[in-house]
């Protein structure tokens, strides 16, 4: 019986192709797609990070491509060639999306995004440029630096907001691969279980309020097992509960995070609870920006997959942009790991694009 | 003599340019555009591209001028909320967050938008109400017309 339902199925597609196809072959031939690139990059100065010798660093070097392929179809991606601690080089393909939107309530996307778990990561991406400060949030650090999210999902999402008068409400929806067997491992072409991630951000912006907006979202994910590390034989199931209210205006910028990483080993029953957050301001007056954010991580101990990292940070700085394509930044750490001495750290940055 | 006559010359082209220049801000729509009025929130996010797609369901084409003049200020200030020379940044952050594919394409005169407003039924702009005509029609925002006492894009400021 399915088979034959799949044959009346194809038969009723087949003759619309063909029509398709006739029509297709009178329509104006469409003109290709038209590339946009753009880069960006950063040159900083480090005194005295995690207790390194001061450095002259290299940041990203970000390529960034976007295309219309019609009215509702488009397609972007980001390729960055990072240097690593150890100074080699690694070549990544951060994003690569194809995206159709046929109306501002609803448009699906498929392909390597980032995660909309909260405000950051789907504003800033991997030009320092755009972002107020030189580092990311310590809760929001790439895979690949020791972050506790999964910033990064392969998979489909839809996305879209939905108006009415008093106020926005935004929402995405994802179906990903899940986290790899270790927290820098990204899932780009194999899946490593059968079950898939799904990530759900809500968000509501209030007319009466412009450039203010809260929301918050939820990620569930099966860890898979790692029958190569000890005390990994099982999965862990993983839950993460993310909040963030924004206020935005063109000289005010005030930012406040928090996520929750909850695993349970599936094989002991053991829950580990991990803490992220942060808490940013910043007011800009004329080509001068001075800014401040809290840091705070804290990693449940014993947790079977995370990196254990305890931390608090207080980051004050200044932004000076001479031209609207360049960032110059200056600013100072002071951080916190449980048990040791403070550590006061600074860190130079000219971000552009061009 | 000749500098006399040369200066009422200068003079006289810059009355007739201030006079030129002298109305309030108009957003113009295809005559046949099946709206009439926005209220200010929505011609925020329009120009904003936040809402990119007309009631209908069609997909907005916002046309920006690039004149120099106040009206750009009026509209990059007022209705965008943003300040002078924050316009191209904001169009490349919304583009590389996936937003829009491209900034809105940006004439130089108020003939240039109209002509190009006036033959899409899709497409909105701005130009000064003195270039007002048959070609195009210029929507009510918060109720009021161009002209109108308390009219939001003013030159005088509005509300």
């Amino acid at each position: 019986m399915p088979i034959r339902t799949w044959l009346l199925i194809v038969a009723a597609l087949v003759p619309a192709a063909a029509g398709a196809q006739e029509h297709d072959a009178t329509a104006p031939e469409a003109t290709p797609p038209r590339l946009t690139l753009r880069g960006f990059t950063n040159v900083d100065y480090a005194i005295h990070e995690e207790g390194q010798p001061n450095t002259f660093a290299l940041g990203q070097f970000d390529l960034f491509v976007n295309s219309a392929l019609s009215e509702n179809w488009s397609f972007l991606a980001e390729v960055n060639f990072e240097f690593g601690d150890d100074n080699n080089l690694a070549v990544d393909v951060e994003r690569a999306q194809i995206r159709y939107s046929p109306s501002d309530a609803f448009s699906i996307a498929a392909g390597r995004m980032h995660t909309p778990l909260g405000y950051w990561n789907q504003t800033f991406h991997h030009g320092a440029w755009f972002q107020t400060t030189a580092l990311r949030p310590e809760m929001y650090l790439f895979e690949d630096e020791g972050g506790i999210l999964p910033v990064h999902e392969v998979g489909v999402q839809a996305a879209g907001t939905l108006r009415a008068s008093a106020l926005d409400f935004k929402y995405s929806v994802s179906v990903v691969n899940g986290r790899g067997r270790i927290p820098d491992e990204v899932t780009n072409v194999q899946d490593r279980n059968g079950s898939k991630a799904v990530n759900v951000l809500l968000a509501l912006a209030p007319a009466a309020l412009k450039g203010f907006e809260i929301g918050g979202d939820v990620w569930v994910d099966h860890i898979p097992a790692d029958p190569e590390v000890a005390g990994r034989e099982a999965e862990i199931r993983e839950r993460i509960l993310g909040g963030y209210v924004a206020f935005l205006r063109s000289d005010v910028e005030v930012l406040a995070e928090l996520s929750h990483v909850h695993h349970r080993d599936e094989a002991t029953g053991a829950t580990y609870g991990t803490w992220g957050m942060y808490a940013q301001g910043s007011y800009k007056v004329g080509r001068w920006r001075p800014y401040y954010r809290f840091d705070k991580v804290d990693v449940a101990d014993g947790d079977p997959f995370l990196t254990p990292k305890d931390l608090s940070r207080h980051t004050a700085g200044l932004r000076f942009d001479p031209m609207p394509w360049v960032g110059l930044k200056g600013e100072y750490h002071l951080t916190r790991h449980p048990g040791e001495d403070d550590v006061h750290s600074a860190r130079f940055q000219a971000a552009f694009t061009f | 003599m000749r500098a006399r006559t040369t200066a009422a010359v200068v003079l006289g082209l810059a009355a007739l340019g201030a006079a030129a220049e002298a109305g309030d801000v108009a957003i113009i729509v295809h005559r046949n555009h099946p709206q009439d009025a926005l209220t200010m929130a929505e011609l925020s996010r329009i120009f904003r591209m936040e809402q990119q797609h007309w009631k209908s369901g069609d997909r907005i084409d916002v046309v920006l001028q690039a004149s120099g003049s106040e009206k750009d200020a009026i509209i990059q200030n007022r209705v965008m909320g943003l300040r002078a020379g924050e316009l191209q940044s904001f169009w490349l952050g919304k583009t590389f967050r996936g937003e829009i594919t491209a900034a809105p394409r940006s004439l130089a005169s108020d003939a240039s938008v109209k002509q190009v407003v006036g033959g899409n039924l899709h497409a909105v702009g701005y130009v000064d109400s003195l270039f007002l005509d048959d070609s195009v029609k210029a929507m009510k925002i918060d109720g009021k017309s161009p002209g109108e006492p308390g009219y939001v894009l003013s030159r005088t400021g509005g509300r």
